[in-house]
C-alpha cells in the first residue's frame, strides 16, 4: 500500500506528458543575426526564448523552450545533460534575460522617507538604486544569497552576504530577516 | 557621425549586448538610429526598410530590436499603420538596458515608429522626472521631490501643517506648563531660604516676620500654595494636550483614510492591505503618543533645566559649569545612538508589518487553509515571524538595557564634582549651606530630564518613523486626477475607444492600438481568451487607468475631461467577485444610491430576481450580512450586486463574467434579471462562456491586445475566424460534459 502510495507521482507525470526534451535531440545554435534558435528533432526555430521556471529555487535546471509567442516546445530538465557547446549557449541566453549584477559591495544605505538608497559597486562599476518596500524587495534566496528589486524592476543580487567585506554587511544585515 | 540635430531624439542605456554596463546613447535624428556605446558609434541604421522599433521585456532588463518590413507582405490597411514585418528571428538587435531605462525607451519607440508609419520626427516626450537633477538619484512615482534631497525638517513641516488647526490649543497647554513648571523648580530656592535665612540665620526670619517660627509656618504655606498652583496648571495642560492630541491624530487618521481612497488602484495595490491599515491606525497612535506624551514632556524638561540653569547661574556660576559640563558629553552619546536606534526601530516596524500582513491573509483565506488542512503549517509561518519580531524587539531592549546604564553613569559624574567642589566651597565659605543644598536638589532636576533625554531618542524615532510613513501617503500624488475645467455632463452611452495603448507599466503593452466606437443603447459582448485585454478595456472605461496613448471618449467626450464623480455616478457595474459590505441587505442595495425610496429598492430587487429569497430570511431586507455576505450564496449574492447595479440605473452597464461559475438555474435567473437592466443603457459585457452573449447586438473580439474582429454572433459564425474557433471549442467541451 505504501509502495503505491509512493509511486503516485510518476503515475500523474504518464498521463500528463510535460513536454520534457530530449537533450541529444535538442540543438541550439545562433541564426545569422545573433538570435538563439533551435533544432528540436526535425523542426527548426529560428530564434526562441529561455525561462527558467524556478529562477532562485533551480536556475539551471527546468528551463523551458518558447517561440517569440510564448508558446513552449518544451522542457530542457537540466542544463548540464547538454554538451559543452550547446550548454554555453543556452547559459548565455539565460544570463542576458536575467540581467542580475552580483554586487560586491556596499558603499551606503540611506533611508528617506520609506524609500532605501543603495549605493553599490559591481566590481568596478558604482550604481545608486532605491528600493521601496524592503520587505517585499529584498529577498533572502538561502543562508548566503539575498536578491533586490529596485523601484524600476531590475534585479541584484548579493551571491553570498558572508563573503563580502564586513562593512558592506553591516550596512545590509538589518534589512534581512 | 555628425552631431545630430536638435530635433533629433536621443536616450541613453546602460548594457552591451552581452550584458555588461557601459554607458550608452541612442540617437533618432533624420530617419537613422545611432548607437553610441562609450564613445564609438557600433550601429547606424536607416530605418527606411524597417516594419518597427520594438521594446523586448526581459527579466530585469530589456531590449530594442529593430522589426524588418516585409516586402511581400500587404501594404497597411490604414494610413498611419506600420507595413507588416518579417518574423522576429530577422530583427536587428539595436541595444540593451536595465529596467531605469524602460520608461525612456518606450518612449523613443513611440517616435521611431511614428516616423516609420508617417515619415514625420515627433519630439520625443520626456518622461517625467526620472532622476533628481541635485544627487542624480532615481525619483519615486507620484512624488516631484527628490526624497533625499529634501531637508529633514520637512517632516516636521509637514506634520505641523498637518497639526494647523490644533497648534493653538497646543500652544496653550504648552505655556500652561511652562508656567507649572516654573514653580514645581521654585520648591529648591525656597529650601535655600529656609536653610539661610530662617535655620543658620533665625535673626532674619525674625527682622522679616517677628518671630522665626512664624516666618517658618509663612514659608511653609508659600510652598504648599506654589506646589499647589503648580499642580493645577499642570492637570489643565495634560487636559488640553491629551484632548488635542486625541483630535489631531483622528483628524490624520481621517486625512490618511480619505487618500487611500482617493489614490488610483495602481499606487494602492502596491501596498499590502496589512501595510495601510497599520499606517492608518498604529502610526497615527504612535504619533498622538509622541505629541500629548513624550513631545510633553520634552518641554517640560527642557522648561525646568533653562529656570534651573539661570539660577544656579546667579548663584554661583563656577559650580553651575561642573553640573553643566557632562551635558555635551551625553549629547553626544545621544546623536550617536540615534543612527544605530533608528535602523533597529525600523526593522521592528517592518516585521511588524509582516507579521500582521500573514495574519490578515491567513483570517482571510481561512477556508482554503481549513480545506487543505495546514492549519498548523499557517500556524508554524505565523508563529516564526512572530517568534522573530519577540527576538528583535527582545534585541532592541537588550541594547536599551545595555546602553542606558552606561548612559547613566556618565550623566552621574556631575554630582561628584558638585559634593567635591560645593562641600569644599562652604567650609572655605564662598557657599552659604543653603546654596548648596540648593544645588544638590537641582541636581536632580536637571540630571532626571537628562537621564530621560538619553530615551528620548528612542521615542522620536518611533515617532519619525511614522510620521514618514503617514507623510508618505499623504504626499502621494493621485495619478488620475480631474482635468482643469472638468466638465459635468449627462452622458447617453455612446462611447468609442480611439487608438488606445495601454499597458499597466507602459513599456508592456496589454491593448495595442484597440480602435471601437459603441452607438448609445448598444449592447456589446467583448469576446476573448484569457489576458487579451478585455478586463483591461473596462478598466480604462470606468477611468481607474488613464490611457498611455489614444483616448476613451464617451459621446464624443475624452473620458479625461469629464468629471470622475460624475463619470461613475452614470457607470453601473456587475463583477464575477461581487463585494459585500457588512451590513444589512437593505444598505447594500443601496450602497448604489443612498437617496432611493424604498419602493425603488424593493423594485430593483424585484427586477434582480432577489426579492423572492430575501423575503424567505426571516428578517428580510433588515438581514444583517457577515463580512463580504458569507451567509448568502455566490448566485444570492449576485443578485444582489445587480439590484445595486439597477437601483442606480446608469446610462453605462458594465457586466464583466457576472454569470459565470453558477449553475444554470441561478445563470438562468440571472440571465432574465440582466435581460430587463440592459434595456435603454449601453452594456459592455464579458463573458467566457459565449452562449450567454447570444443576444449582444455586436461582439467585439480581442486577441493579444488587438481588436480582432467585430460583428453580430451570426456574421461571426460565418467568418469563421477567432470567434467561430472558439464557439466551437466551447460546443465540444460541452458535449463532452454530456
Amino acid at each position: 500500500m505504501t509502495e503505491t502510495l509512493a509511486q503516485a507521482p510518476s503515475g500523474a507525470e504518464e498521463v500528463l506528458d510535460i513536454g520534457i526534451l530530449d537533450p541529444a535531440q535538442t540543438e541550439f545554435y545562433r541564426n545569422p543575426n545573433g538570435f538563439l534558435a533551435v533544432r528540436i528533432g526535425e523542426s527548426d526555430h529560428r530564434r526562441v526564448k529561455l525561462a527558467r521556471m524556478l529562477p532562485f529555487a533551480d536556475p539551471d535546471r527546468y528551463i523551458s523552450v518558447e517561440d517569440m509567442e510564448g508558446k513552449e516546445l518544451g522542457i530542457l530538465r537540466d542544463l548540464a545533460e547538454l554538451a559543452p557547446e550547446q550548454q554555453k549557449l543556452a547559459r548565455e541566453e539565460l544570463e542576458a534575460r536575467y540581467f542580475c549584477p552580483a554586487v560586491t559591495a556596499i558603499r551606503s544605505i540611506k533611508e528617506k522617507m520609506g524609500y532605501f538608497y543603495f549605493d553599490v559597486s559591481f566590481g568596478t562599476v558604482q550604481k545608486v538604486f532605491a528600493v521601496k518596500d524592503i520587505s517585499r524587495s529584498i529577498k533572502q534566496l538561502d543562508d548566503k544569497a539575498v536578491a533586490i528589486t529596485d523601484v524600476d524592476g531590475s534585479r541584484y543580487l548579493i551571491e553570498d552576504v558572508w563573503a563580502i567585506d564586513g562593512k558592506s554587511r553591516r550596512k545590509i544585515e538589518p534589512y534581512l530577516y | 557621425m555628425t552631431p545630430p540635430s536638435e530635433t533629433a531624439s536621443r536616450i541613453a542605456f546602460d548594457l552591451t549586448a552581452d550584458g555588461r554596463f557601459c554607458s550608452g546613447e541612442l540617437i533618432f535624428d533624420g530617419g537613422v538610429l545611432f548607437v553610441v556605446e562609450d564613445g564609438a558609434t557600433v550601429l547606424e541604421r536607416d530605418v527606411a526598410d524597417c516594419s518597427e522599433l520594438k521594446q523586448m521585456t526581459d527579466i530585469g532588463c530589456g531590449a530594442l530590436e529593430l522589426a524588418l518590413a516585409d516586402p511581400a507582405g500587404p501594404p497597411p490597411e490604414n494610413e498611419g499603420d506600420p507595413p507588416a514585418a518579417l518574423p522576429d528571428a530577422e530583427n536587428v538587435r539595436v541595444c540593451r538596458f536595465t529596467m531605469a531605462h524602460a520608461e525612456e525607451a518606450a518612449e523613443l519607440c513611440k517616435v521611431v515608429n511614428y516616423y516609420i508609419a508617417t515619415g514625420d520626427q515627433n519630439r520625443m516626450a520626456r518622461p517625467e522626472g526620472r532622476r533628481c537633477p541635485r544627487c542624480g538619484r532615481p525619483l519615486m512615482q507620484g512624488t516631484d521631490v527628490c526624497l533625499f534631497c529634501v531637508d529633514k525638517g520637512y517632516i516636521l513641516k509637514r506634520a505641523l501643517q498637518t497639526a494647523k488647526p490644533f497648534l493653538g490649543r497646543i500652544a496653550v497647554s504648552a505655556l500652561l506648563l511652562t508656567v507649572a513648571n516654573v514653580f514645581y523648580a521654585l520648591t529648591p530656592v525656597l529650601y535655600r531660604i529656609l536653610t539661610d535665612d530662617f535655620l543658620v540665620r533665625p535673626e532674619t526670619a525674625a527682622a522679616w516676620f517677628g518671630t522665626p517660627v512664624r516666618g517658618v509656618l509663612l514659608l511653609a504655606l508659600g510652598m504648599v500654595l506654589v506646589r499647589g498652583l503648580g499642580q493645577l496648571f499642570y492637570i489643565t495642560s495634560n487636559r488640553m494636550a491629551n484632548r488635542a492630541g486625541s483630535a489631531y491624530s483622528d483628524s490624520l487618521r481621517e486625512r490618511l483614510y480619505a487618500k487611500v481612497q482617493l489614490l488610483s488602484l495602481s499606487s494602492v495595490s502596491k501596498k499590502t492591505s496589512g501595510d495601510l491599515l497599520k499606517r492608518i491606525t498604529n502610526d497615527t497612535e504612535v504619533i498622538r503618543t509622541f505629541l500629548s506624551d513624550q513631545g510633553r514632556n520634552l518641554l517640560e524638561q527642557l522648561v525646568i533645566m533653562v529656570f534651573v540653569t539661570v539660577v544656579m547661574a546667579l548663584t554661583n556660576w563656577k559650580l553651575m559649569l561642573m553640573v553643566i559640563l557632562p551635558v555635551p558629553v551625553m549629547v553626544m552619546l545621544i546623536q550617536a545612538f540615534w543612527r544605530f536606534i533608528h535602523v533597529r526601530y525600523s526593522k521592528q516596524w517592518r516585521i511588524e508589518s509582516r507579521a500582521n500582513s500573514i495574519l490578515h491573509d491567513i483570517i482571510k483565506g481561512i477556508r482554503v487553509v481549513k480545506v487543505f488542512g495546514s492549519e498548523e503549517r499557517e500556524i508554524r509561518k505565523f508563529s516564526d515571524c512572530s517568534r522573530r519580531l519577540a527576538e528583535i524587539s527582545a534585541s532592541n531592549e537588550k541594547f536599551w538595557a545595555r546602553v542606558s546604564p552606561a548612559l547613566e553613569f556618565f550623566v552621574g559624574i556631575g554630582e561628584f564634582f558638585v559634593l567635591y567642589f560645593g562641600g569644599r566651597m562652604v567650609l572655605a565659605g564662598t557657599l552659604s549651606l543653603g546654596e548648596l543644598i540648593q544645588f544638590v536638589l537641582f541636581l536632580s532636576y536637571i540630571y532626571t530630564p537628562l537621564r530621560w533625554l538619553s530615551s528620548f531618542p528612542r521615542w522620536l524615532a518611533r515617532a519619525m518613523t511614522s510620521m514618514v510613513k503617514v507623510v508618505e501617503i499623504l504626499d502621494e500624488k493621485p495619478e488620475i486626477t480631474d482635468a482643469a475645467g472638468a466638465e459635468e455632463k449627462t452622458v447617453e452611452g455612446g462611447i468609442e475607444f480611439r487608438n488606445v495603448r495601454f499597458g499597466y507599466k507602459s513599456y508592456e503593452p496589454v491593448l495595442k492600438n484597440v480602435s471601437v466606437t459603441i452607438r448609445p443603447g448598444e449592447m456589446i459582448g467583448l469576446v476573448g481568451p484569457s489576458g487579451a485585454g478585455k478586463s483591461t478595456m473596462i478598466n480604462l472605461l470606468m477611468r481607474l487607468y488613464d490611457t498611455n496613448d489614444g483616448a476613451v471618449l464617451i459621446d464624443g467626450t475624452d473620458i479625461r475631461n469629464i468629471g470622475q464623480r460624475c463619470l461613475h455616478d452614470q457607470m453601473g457595474a456587475v463583477f464575477q467577485e461581487t463585494f459585500l459590505f457588512a451590513g444589512t441587505i437593505y444598505d447594500n442595495i443601496t450602497y448604489a444610491r443612498d437617496d432611493a425610496t424604498r419602493e425603488e429598492v424593493i423594485a430593483a430587487a424585484k427586477a434582480a430576481n432577489a426579492h423572492e429569497f430575501i423575503m424567505a430570511l426571516p428578517d428580510g431586507y433588515n438581514t444583517v450580512l457577515g463580512e463580504n455576505g458569507h451567509t448568502l450564496s455566490g448566485g444570492e449574492r449576485q443578485r444582489l450586486a445587480i439590484a445595486r447595479a439597477v437601483l442606480k440605473n446608469p446610462k453605462i452597464l458594465i457586466l464583466d463574467e457576472a454569470t459565470s461559475s453558477l449553475d444554470p438555474k441561478t445563470e438562468g435567473l440571472i440571465q432574465d434579471a440582466l435581460g430587463k437592466l440592459v434595456k435603454n443603457r449601453t452594456t459592455i459585457a464579458i463573458a467566457h462562456r459565449l452562449a450567454t452573449l447570444r443576444h449582444a447586438d455586436r461582439l467585439v473580439v480581442i486577441d493579444r491586445g488587438c481588436i480582432a474582429e467585430v460583428g453580430s454572433h451570426k456574421e461571426l459564425l460565418e467568418k469563421r475566424g477567432i470567434y467561430y474557433r472558439l464557439v466551437m471549442a466551447q460546443r465540444q467541451t460541452a458535449k463532452l460534459k454530456n
